[in-house]
């Protein structure tokens, strides 16, 4: 359903350099893992997306570790902060290597990817994101040996009014 | 036997109540320990007494199905014991309203309050702390025109010594600076001003004061402020453009272990305006707090609800209730407790000169326009309850008539009083009902999809199963159509069998829509000013069955 959907990295670096588009932070070009880019300004749902990013490896529930913050309610949708913090070593051994931000609902569900090393201390980001509607924002850890975890939260897009 | 039941929670003797079974009896409290907390929230403006019907319905989603507070009428008269027709009933349910009201009259008044206030603290000398949950400042034309002033005025000769706001909110910012102060300066009122979770969006510094420290009977009380959490979301953002609010529940803890460990207090309190069912989650959560003080959802709680070690109490609204919590403080421990939610029954409280006079001097300008007879009711109006009341259909004819439309949307609001039949219905009542300030009307098209998603999602701001998701008020009021409702549905399926003038509402097609207090630009006359041409205009309201709302409880989770 889906293979016509997918297109290897490579694929996917040409056409950016085609269209001028500079490679940048956001996606470094060597990360381990079969990920598989989106073609552009495709819209996909989260679960194409999760699949594309970690084909089938499991993810753990990452609860006890990892803090997610972030609005339950969004003041406005436009600007929401999140903020993942995990509790973790940061060492040349053992280290939190990148934290991801999905939310489910948006068009693109891939928010953000942020890159870690040892020397950062912490593992720790912070962004303002856009949320379109009421659905689940995700952190999803890869820690430096692999390993995957994950927690999860709605956030309500309303459009607001009120009692009292 | 019931009677019995209420007095032994109130410390009173069986001899004692049979002394004493009428106006004293109510008021009736053994004093208890060292510190005496007295808590009113959500009088919403509301000067002189007033008569308020409690809510028919009032549902609860999952757990929380069938216990307080999502218990009405003879429910509620079960599960505390209380006697149908007694002053209590009348207080705290919507049963038999008309004739009860006739009987035991109207309830709350800032003189009346005054009177309670005054005697308690008397008896209570250096003993007592009065706390105010917020909402105080709108609901009513004079603090409208006041812009809060008078409220403030009145708190203060009230002696309220601790507030945290919602309504206050929307005046602006820079008005509730000007009449609480902030972190650096006081403002007219004289008491406390606290509120944890405010702050400036981006830098996250507090705009206000996160807690004060009050020491009473010896005892070290600390006070923390909860704001209404949802204060941008519920009214334009206009009014409050770079602030913050939210739970905030890691910030409470926070605050609890800082005046525990740091400051010595012996007791703590949050002063909250999350509303009951968040307040109670909140209470499980968080470990250290000996009290909560709620409001926003204005349950008249006949007695407090122990989460752990932790009271949560709620007070009503409409200055129908003080709520007198005595406790004995003993080692930084609560030893014991004794509550009671005392009626403010004006025939049984005579008012305090001071304010009374204080209340006439804000009233007199207006009181001649304010008085005007716009229409005599044959029925029973009151807006309260989950669904569209009376009142509310009152507006929404008023709004359908005005634009021709064929839908009308009318917020649901919790605050606003009840007319009695064959009451006559003055500007001011009007104001009671629509005194906000983002009045205007509007009239647009709306596609039946849009309406229905509007309708959805106010749904889910009262029903969502977690507390903390939940923003709203009642639910949103509708005239032209009729929908049912199943609220332990999930968001998007809980409407259905919306019917416009009978035929089913067809998602692509356009509707003519009217309503008020939007939360975006709107340029139509204000409501109050419709509301009133229409009732000069029809001279009487008589509402027949309206069977607008049809509520469906499945299983489905």
């Amino acid at each position: 359903m889906m293979g016509n959907r997918r297109v290897s990295r490579r694929t996917v670096l040409r056409t950016l350099s085609a269209l001028g588009v500079a490679v940048a932070s956001g996606f470094d070009p060597v990360t381990p893992q079969t990920a598989h880019a989106q073609a552009l300004g495709q819209n996909e749902t989260v679960e194409d997306a999760m699949k594309r990013l970690f084909g089938s490896k499991t993810i753990k529930d990452g609860s006890p570790a990892i803090k997610l913050d972030v609005p339950l309610i969004a003041e406005n949708g436009a600007v929401v902060p999140v903020s993942v913090s995990v509790d973790s070593p940061m060492t040349s051994t053992s280290y939190v290597r990148h934290i991801y931000v999905l939310a489910d609902k948006n068009r693109i569900p891939i928010v953000t990817r942020v890159t870690l090393a040892p020397e950062a201390g912490r593992a720790f980001m912070g962004a303002n994101i856009r949320l379109g509607e009421t659905g689940d924002v995700r952190a999803i850890v890869e820690q430096s040996d692999g390993t995957l975890l994950q927690v999860k939260r709605e956030v309500k897009v309303t459009v607001g009014g009120c009692g009292g | 036997m019931k009677l019995l039941a209420i007095a032994a929670g109130a410390g009173l003797t069986p001899r004692a109540l049979e002394a004493a079974d009428g106006p004293a009896r109510l008021l009736a409290f053994e004093p208890l320990g060292n510190v005496t907390l007295l808590h009113l929230t959500d009088t919403h403006g509301t000067l002189r007494p007033v008569f308020y019907r409690e809510p028919d319905t009032v549902l609860g989603v999952g757990a929380e199905r069938g216990k307080a507070p999502f218990l009405t009428g003879e429910a509620l008269l079960r599960a505390y014991h209380v006697a149908p027709g007694s002053v209590e009933a009348y207080a705290y349910t919507h049963l038999d309203f008309p004739a009860l009201a006739a009987r035991y009259g109207r309830m709350g008044g800032y003189a009346h309050l005054a009177t309670l206030v005054k005697r308690i603290r008397a008896e209570r000398a250096g003993r007592t702390l009065v706390l105010d949950g917020g909402d105080t400042l709108q609901g009513s034309a004079t603090t409208l025109w006041s812009r809060g002033e008078d409220m403030v005025r009145v708190s203060n000769e009230l002696g309220v010594d601790v507030f945290t706001p919602h309504w206050e909110f929307v005046h602006g910012l820079e008005r509730v600076r000007e009449l609480f102060g902030d972190r650096e300066r006081r403002g007219l009122f004289a008491g406390d001003f606290i509120a944890h979770n405010v702050s400036v969006a981006g830098w996250g510094d507090r705009v206000f004061n996160p807690y004060t420290i009050r020491e009473v009977g010896g005892v070290r009380v600390g006070v923390i402020g909860q704001a209404f959490p949802y204060t941008p979301v519920s009214h334009p953002r206009r009014f409050v453009p770079d602030l913050t609010f939210g739970i905030r529940e890691d910030g409470v803890q926070t605050l609890v272990d800082e005046l525990r460990d740091d400051k010595h207090v012996d007791l703590i309190v949050l002063l909250s305006h999350n509303g009951l069912a968040v307040d109670l989650k909140l209470a499980g959560r968080v470990h250290g707090l000996d009290v909560v003080l709620g409001g926003h959802t204005h349950d008249a709680l006949p007695q407090p609800i122990q989460v752990g070690r932790t009271l949560v109490v709620n007070s009503g609204s409409h200055g129908k209730f003080l709520s007198r919590l005595d406790l004995d403080v003993q080692r930084k421990r609560v030893a014991g407790h004794r509550y009671r939610l005392l009626p403010v029954l004006a025939q049984a409280l005579p008012e305090d000169p001071a304010m009374t006079e204080l209340i006439e001097e804000i009233r007199r300008p207006h009181q001649a326009a304010l008085g005007e007879r716009l229409a005599v009711s044959e029925t029973l109006l009151y807006r309260r309850g989950n669904f569209n009341g009376t009142f509310d259909e009152v507006i929404l004819d008023a709004l359908l008539r005005r634009a021709d439309a064929q839908i009308g949307f009318s917020p649901g609001f919790r605050w606003g009083t009840t007319i009695l039949p064959g009451q006559e219905i003055t500007l001011e009542d009007v104001y009671t009902h629509t005194a906000v300030t983002y009045p205007n009307t509007w009239v647009r098209q709306m596609t039946g999809g849009e309406i229905h998603q509007v309708m959805e999602d106010v749904a889910d701001n009262l029903f969502h199963p977690d507390p903390y998701y939940r923003q709203g008020g009642d639910m949103v009021r509708l005239g032209g159509l009729t929908y049912a409702i199943d609220p332990t549905r999930r968001v998007g399926r809980r409407i259905f069998d919306i019917r416009v003038a009978g035929r089913a509402l067809e998602p692509g097609r356009h509707y003519k829509a009217t309503g008020w207090a939007s939360l975006g630009e709107a340029d139509g006359p204000p409501v109050w000013d419709v509301v009133a041409e229409y009732l000069r205009s029809v001279g009487k309201i008589k509402l027949g069955t309206r069977p607008r709302v049809r509520v469906v409880a499945s299983k489905e989770s």
